[in-house]
């Protein structure tokens, strides 16, 4: 299995996840002449495309990507708000595994994040297991057997206060960012509550660009699991 | 103060007026009764608590006067026909409720406020460190069996041990190196031990939540008293995290005590990650597992709501849609 990057953060997020040579693609946030191209102009190949909830930075594409013969994956609320044809929308529910093209196996639970209904996903194929959660203030469940983890780690909340202190943005805005969005600190407990003898590696996503650190989290994450880490940024190909 | 009245007879008798002492302790049984309703009745022990609280604002008020008039402020007398009386008794009920005694130190604080629109004193009464400290042993919903209240020196070694996969009891190490120099201040934590060690949890108290006490106190008690109010501060936070039984406590009285300190979003987030993050292990079922293709058609959908479900695959428009934006962060 292979995680890769196409965008992320707040300006856009987007990922594929690849086993044994067929691709899903993970949230549609970016302009879709944009998506196109970090997929060679092979959208139409991927076998669906899940998204986490309806905010623009992960759905911003996702009638056009449906359009292209995509089915969209999704919970009933994310699929209330994008008004995605049904035909071409797959509404899941929070638990409950699906298989996607006799390949995968994918499943949503529910994310802690200000939209309609946010989910988090797991997926499996052939030869790994990952789970990808991103805008969610923290997870409400554990996971077993994770081969690559896709995290959100946004802020750190020392960085958040001394933002606020500093009169950048006032502190209704970084309570905002506490309630929906995952840091670092909750982060590394998500990790710590997980038995990740079989992980490989762990991607930390949608940092954000004022209130992060990617070397402090990437040392804090490497020095919590002895697991190989990475940026999302800093593997972005778009 | 006495009043003359005749009787028929032409004898006369002394009707005694109640004394302000007397006439607290009816405000206070009036409300208790209009909160109470039907419920628990008035105990000796509470009278007797009610009384305390007399003797306690009684002494502010005398306290506050003589501190008036020494600095030679003008302004409305601190006098007890200066105060919101009936405010000062549903205050007084909910105290009460709590079983706080206002003759023990650091149970209950009468703080005078001024309000211009009454022209009346309102009394708000605090709840004192010790009170916190009481109401998380007596009113939990589980009654912790110890709990610590500690600060953190520069010299001390101190080790938080947080929950994980391979440590199911919260802890802490904690040792001081230098007992008669310890330095400065650094922060300080409470741990909370129940009968089932799982339960236990430990709760950090930082300099920003030293801050942000001395910001909310309007007096010079920080500069003068650093140790003890460091201290006081976490007392309030570590047994604030304590949960309270409404069963044992009546609702007003919780808005009572949550009105002193709001929790912030990262303590609302804090709290509710400790009782719903990362519990229930969620996995592949290889039963449940649905087929989801092909999609529209033969796959299971739990909740068809939209019209578009009737819609063919090919050829049909897309909608235009507005998607939401996040604030940038």
């Amino acid at each position: 299995m292979d995680f890769r990057v196409l965008a992320s953060g707040s300006k856009g997020n987007a990922y594929l996840v690849t086993d044994e040579g067929r691709s899903l693609l993970i949230e549609a946030g970016l302009p879709i002449k944009t998506l196109r191209r970090a997929l060679n102009f092979k959208l139409s190949e991927v076998d669906g495309c899940l998204i986490s909830h309806e905010h623009g930075d992960h759905a911003r594409s996702a009638t056009e990507v449906a359009a292209a013969g995509v089915t969209i994956y999704g919970s009933a609320g994310t699929k209330q708000e994008l008004m995605v044809p049904a035909y071409r929308f797959k509404q899941m529910r929070s638990g409950v595994p699906y298989s996607v093209a006799g390949h995968w196996r994918i499943l949503g639970f529910q994310a802690v994040h200000d939209a309609r209904e946010p989910f988090g996903f797991l997926v499996e194929g052939p030869t790994g297991k990952l789970l990808y959660l991103s805008d969610s203030a923290f997870s409400p469940y554990r996971f077993a057997g994770l081969t690559h983890i896709a995290l959100e780690a946004n802020h750190s909340r020392d960085l958040l206060r001394a933002g606020v202190d500093a009169g950048a943005y006032p502190q209704a805005h970084a309570d905002r960012v506490v309630r929906n969005h995952m840091g670092i600190e909750k982060a590394l407990e998500l990790l710590a509550a997980n038995d990740l003898s079989r992980c490989e590696e762990i991607v930390l996503l949608h940092l954000s660009d004022g209130n992060s650190s990617e070397s402090e989290f990437l040392e804090a994450v490497r020095r919590a699991t002895g697991i190989p880490t990475y940026i999302a940024a800093g593997r972005a190909t778009a | 103060m006495t009043d003359t009245i005749v009787k028929p007879e032409g004898q006369a008798i002394e009707q005694r007026k109640p004394t302000i002492s007397e006439r607290f302790m009816q405000d206070v049984e009036k409300q208790f009764l209009a909160e109470m309703g039907d419920g628990p009745k008035f105990s000796a022990f509470q009278k007797k608590l009610v009384q305390h609280m007399y003797l306690k604002v009684d002494a502010s008020l005398k306290a506050q006067e003589d501190k008036r008039q020494q600095k030679g402020r003008g302004g409305t007398e601190y006098a007890w026909n200066t105060v919101d009386r009936q405010k000062l008794a549903l205050d007084t009920v909910h105290i009460v409720s709590l079983g706080l005694d206002p003759l023990i130190s650091n149970h209950v604080h009468p703080v005078f406020y001024f309000n211009g629109r009454k022209e009346k004193y309102d009394v708000q009464l605090q709840v004192g460190y010790m009170g916190r400290d009481y109401i998380a042993r007596q009113h939990a919903v589980e009654p912790p069996i110890a709990i610590t209240y500690e600060l953190v020196y520069d010299s001390d070694n101190f080790k938080a041990l947080p929950r994980s996969s391979e440590r199911e009891v919260e802890g802490y190490e904690f040792e001081i190196t230098k007992p008669f120099d310890r330095g400065t201040i650094i922060g300080g934590f409470g741990y909370i031990q129940y009968a089932d060690p799982k339960k236990n949890r430990l709760v950090l108290v930082t300099q920003r939540d030293f801050k942000r006490s001395q910001g909310a106190s309007k007096s010079d008690f920080w500069q003068k008293n650093d140790v003890e109010m460091h201290l006081k501060t976490v007392y309030h936070r570590v047994a604030s995290k304590v949960q309270l039984d409404p069963a044992k406590v009546n609702s007003a009285a919780f808005a009572a005590l949550s009105t002193d300190d709001p929790m912030t979003a990262e303590e609302e987030v804090d709290e509710e990650a400790r009782t719903n993050a990362n519990r229930e292990v969620m996995d592949f079922d290889d039963e449940r597992t649905i087929d989801a293709e092909p999609v529209g058609s033969s796959a299971p959908d739990p909740q068809p709501s939209s019209s578009d479900a009737a819609r063919p695959p090919q050829g049909s428009e897309q909608p235009s849609v507005e998607f939401p934006e996040e604030p940038g962060f």
